[in-house]
């Protein structure tokens, strides 16, 4: 049984303490994974001052959860954590943490790439960024998608 | 917003709905990327629809 937990927050998260928290008593767990996206200061050769996130508050929750149950039945995971930010958020801020625990690495390592890669192209989530010039909502990547490709085989 | 459900058995019908009550939707409710959920979960045009649902239409997301 997995243990999951799925937060999302405007305030920072502190990515020792999340992984120190993954691990908690289970002395089974061998191999921890850990994700951590960050805000960049360039997008595609614009300099970006900032974002703002947005969400589908009751689905991104939802979302994520079945992507997180998907992973638990494909490796076998003690735990998962995710963390989320919505609102303002500076070049270097965290965005989301994504932390897997599992007895050895192979599960850790292909569940929390696995995550990752879901949570992108289908949790509601939604990044206006902010440049010299103009505010503009961000496209989906077609990379994001092809991402997906691998897990379909 | 809240709309009378009578006849709008599904997404497809509530889009057609949409457009020709609000003809300023028609262009987001016809582009490809744009995303549906009934009650939160990730829907399609035939997903059947009835009375106290919940329904979104979204733009593709950019999350993580």
């Amino acid at each position: 049984m997995t243990v999951t937990t799925i937060i999302i927050q405007s305030e920072p998260f502190d990515v020792a303490r999340e992984t120190d928290l993954l691990r908690g008593e289970n002395l089974s767990i061998g191999a921890i994974v850990t994700f951590v996206g960050l805000v960049r200061d360039m997008n595609e050769g614009v300099t970006v001052q900032g974002l703002t996130l947005e969400h589908y508050p009751g689905m991104a929750e939802k979302a994520i959860k079945q992507i997180v149950r998907e992973a638990c039945r494909r490796w076998s995971v003690e735990t998962v954590k995710v963390v989320h930010r919505v609102g303002k958020l500076q070049p270097s801020d965290p965005i989301v943490y994504v932390g897997v625990a599992s007895q050895h690495r192979g599960d850790a390592f292909a569940a929390c790439e696995f995550i990752m890669d879901f949570l992108k192209v289908q949790a509601p989530f939604w990044k206006k960024e902010k440049t010299r010039n103009q505010d503009r909502w961000l496209e989906a990547r077609t990379s994001d998608q092809a991402s997906l490709q691998k897990w379909l085989k | 917003m809240e709309l009378t459900a009578s006849g709008l058995s599904s997404v497809a019908r509530l889009i057609a709905d949409l457009q020709s009550h609000f003809p300023a939707t028609t262009g987001f409710l016809d582009d490809q990327n744009m995303l549906i959920a009934v009650n939160q979960e990730i829907a399609t045009p035939s997903t059947p629809i009835g009375s106290g649902d919940e329904v979104a239409f979204f733009p593709s997301v950019t999350g993580g």
